[in-house]
């Protein structure tokens, strides 16, 4: 608490430390002035006194003469005056001396008491003659503040009068040895003020370079020193600080760069981050704030302006510009691309974890949609369909979770030789949902794995009754969890005697990075019996090294493949391809997709070994029995 | 402060100031003397009276005072010539009385400017207007 508020509290009490000094300084100045003043009129009035007991004291000795003529005539009466003077003649009084105004109206010495540059009787003196012409005509003392002669501060003239008439004028020029003096009195109180203007200026410019260090270290610890990007750090704060429904939400993440990590170094590791980093600023503006989120996810606050929504066409500047850059490495190319989710209405969250969780999910379908793409929930929002998490959990809570089962048949019997189960949820309304409406939202939760729990038992439970083989879904990404395969270890363990007659269909997406774990846990399944079979195989990424790694020993061709099949020479070329592996590795097939006479005649033609699809027969919740009457012409 | 400041330049800026405002009065004063000669040939005892210093190209300076138009001094010296001088100092009036045709000097703090009447006459000098309430007769009462 004190620490939050230290530097207000520094920065007014270096505030009011600074004003306060301010106001001395100016108090001491003003007081300065008035010393000055005061003394000026000490010595003003001293001056006065003295003019007028000399004057007195001429007018005494001149017992009734006329004073100009009396100076000339007689020349002991000029020196006893001068003398006089001179006595007055002090380092305040620079100089004392008494002229006349001629019939010219020039001024000249009738005598002189200063210590140098005495004038002599009758020797002219420049004087301000308007100036000095007013004290014949007021007869009156005058004080004359000198600006244009450099030595002399002021000049008090004082009228020697004869007969009510101004006959001489007594002049005493003050030097600046007094203003001088006052000055030099309050020197030390001057100079204690500049040490301390200089040792506030010195402290302010400390607390000054004080300040920039914390700004700079606080800064620092916000940024992400190889990216320059803000952190995790700052994004804590971030959200603390600002409104969130005025951002769109964008997460990204490089696609394979653990590759490049592994292939070309950490270095060139490094390059590409910097370098994504610096495409991400070009690409946004001021406002968009973007955080290095984890190693090579990035996460993007797009700021809503006008209601106009800008974050897919951020996402498709930063993907396109992505995609256009080369960065260079030792001489090499090294080409990237990007995967983004998007969560357009963060503002529909209850917190903005939950946002950025989101836009996380739209980025885990992105990646797992073959990468390089872009997914925003728009989709979702406009399917009412969509389950909320809220759902699937009551739904497993109240036993609404059930399996269909689609047949699949012998191509060349035309019988039904097994069954895929295919996980559905009743709605309480009875409606029926297929898996593409609610698996995303719960993947990698507990929720998940209850589920896969809930369709192997109920699986083992239809074979155990019917005695059938059946093909259950699942991911290489739920081999890898540890939760669902420990799931999935349990019900075979508890369901031995069966095992044999379950078969696993992986999706083949891509080949996990850790294979070797995989094919561990494949193998551990097997040895109970269960075989493995490679689903959507064709479409996506075909890799033939998965063969290598795993027993596969059933081989699904992609219903992309197989629903043109009677249309597209193409997709039949690679059919036969697929066949000539599969044949060449000993692995059967399954033609899925099978939708029309035109596709299952192609397909029988082939060899084949099974074929599935809504021609041949739609999922159903029960199983019929396989007898030889369930053949296709039934 | 601001005084303290002012009292510390104002020697410098005085002796600058005085040194310039001197060399500018002579050489007005020099026109006034020599209203109609193209080159004024003047020899100078004087520092601030010299060829690295004077503004006006028409002025001069000779190293003797027999080839001078006006010979400049500010400390008694005998001068081997007839023509006529100008004195920096008061007492320098006195004397060079019969050849002093004025003077300029500081008295006081103040500028003085004294022209001689009488010898202004001797040497043919007319003065113009503007430095007429300079030259100096007799003292009167």
């Amino acid at each position: 608490m004190i620490s939050q508020y230290s530097t207000k509290i520094y920065t007014l009490l270096l505030i009011v430390i600074v004003t306060v000094f301010v106001y001395m300084y100016f108090l001491v100045a003003d007081i300065q002035q008035n010393l000055s003043k005061n003394m000026d009129n000490i010595i003003l009035n001293t001056a006065k006194e003295l003019a007028q007991n000399i004057t007195t004291n001429l007018k005494a000795d001149l017992h009734g003469r006329a004073i100009v003529s009396t100076f000339y005539k007689d020349e002991a009466f000029q020196k006893d005056i001068s003398r006089d003077l001179s006595l007055l003649a002090t380092s305040s009084f620079r100089y004392v001396y008494i002229l006349y105004k001629d019939k010219r109206g020039t001024y000249r010495y009738l005598a002189d008491g200063s210590h140098d540059e005495k004038g002599t009787l009758g020797q002219p003196l420049n004087v301000d003659k308007s100036r000095w012409d007013k004290v014949y005509q007021t007869k009156k003392g005058y004080v004359l503040h000198q600006q244009q002669l450099q030595s002399l501060w002021t000049t008090y003239l004082h009228p020697i009068l004869c007969n009510n008439k101004v006959v001489a004028i007594l002049a005493i020029d003050f030097s600046f040895e007094v203003p001088q003096h006052i000055t030099k009195a309050l020197t030390p109180l001057n100079r204690s003020f500049l040490f301390i203007f200089g040792a506030i200026s010195i402290l302010i410019l400390l607390l000054a370079i004080e300040f920039y260090t914390n700004y700079k270290t606080r800064l620092r610890s916000f940024t992400d020193s190889l990216t320059g990007l803000y952190n995790r750090h700052y994004l804590r704060i971030f959200l603390e600080k600002n409104r969130i429904d005025t951002y769109q939400i964008l997460i990204l993440d490089i696609d394979y760069f653990k590759k490049v990590n592994d292939t070309y170094g950490h270095k060139a590791g490094d390059l590409i981050l910097t370098g994504i980093a610096t495409i991400l600023k070009t690409s946004t503006r001021q406002e968009d704030i973007i955080f290095r989120y984890g190693g090579e996810e990035f996460l993007l606050f797009i700021k809503v302006q006008d209601n106009i929504s800008l974050a897919q066409v951020v996402a498709q500047r930063i993907k396109n510009n992505v995609e256009q850059k080369e960065f260079l490495y030792e001489n090499q190319n090294i080409k990237v691309t990007v995967s983004i989710g998007i969560n357009e209405y963060p503002k529909k969250f209850k917190t903005i974890t939950d946002a950025i969780k989101y836009a996380d999910k739209m980025l885990y379908i992105a990646k797992r949609e073959g990468r390089n793409c872009i997914r925003t929930e728009q989709k979702i929002y406009k399917d009412n369909q969509k389950l909320s998490t809220e759902n699937i959990k009551e739904a497993l809570e109240q036993n609404r979770v059930i399996c269909y089962y689609q047949a699949i048949f012998n191509a060349q019997t035309r019988e039904i030789e097994k069954y895929e189960a295919l996980v559905r949820i009743i709605k309480e309304d009875g409606t029926v949902i297929s898996p593409c409406f609610f698996l995303e939202q719960i993947f990698g939760t507990t929720l998940y794995t209850e589920l896969t729990h809930i369709v192997i038992t109920t699986v083992f439970k239809q074979i155990e009754k019917k005695g059938i083989k059946i093909n259950i879904n699942l991911n290489f990404s739920d081999i890898l969890d540890n939760k669902v395969y420990e799931t999935i270890i349990t019900t075979l363990e508890n369901n031995k005697k069966y095992a044999s007659l379950l078969t696993i269909e992986l999706l083949e997406y891509e080949l996990p990075e850790n294979i070797n774990r995989v094919k561990e846990k494949i193998e551990h399944i097997c040895s109970y019996g269960t075989t493995i079979a490679l689903d959507d195989f064709g479409s996506g990424y075909a890799n033939y090294e998965i063969f290598k790694y795993l027993p596969i020993t059933i081989l699904k061709i992609d219903g992309s493949l197989i629903k043109d099949i009677a249309d597209s020479e193409i997709s039949l070329k690679i059919v036969k391809s697929i066949i000539v592996l599969a044949k060449e590795l000993n692995i059967e097939m399954v033609a899925e997709f099978v939708h029309s006479k035109e596709v299952l005649d192609v397909v029988t033609t082939l060899d084949i070994e099974y074929i599935q699809g809504f021609y041949l027969a739609e999922p159903t919740q029960s199983i019929k029995p396989i007898t030889k009457r369930n053949n296709i012409e039934n | 402060m601001k005084r303290l400041l002012l009292l510390l330049l104002t020697p410098l800026i005085s002796f600058a100031y005085i040194h310039n405002a001197e060399r500018e009065i002579c050489t007005q004063l020099l026109s006034a003397i020599f209203q109609n000669k193209k080159v004024i040939k003047v020899y100078s005892t004087c520092p601030e009276i010299s060829q690295n210093n004077t503004t006006d190209s028409k002025i001069i300076l000779v190293d003797t005072p027999k080839k001078a138009d006006l010979i400049i001094t500010n400390k008694y010296i005998d001068i081997q010539s007839n023509k006529p001088i100008f004195v920096r100092k008061y007492y320098l009036l006195k004397k060079y009385k019969k050849r002093a045709i004025g003077g300029f000097y500081w008295q006081k703090g103040r500028p003085n400017i004294i022209f001689e009447g009488k010898n202004l006459k001797k040497f043919n000098i007319i003065l113009p207007d503007n430095f007429q309430r300079f030259i100096e007769y007799a003292p009167e009462e």
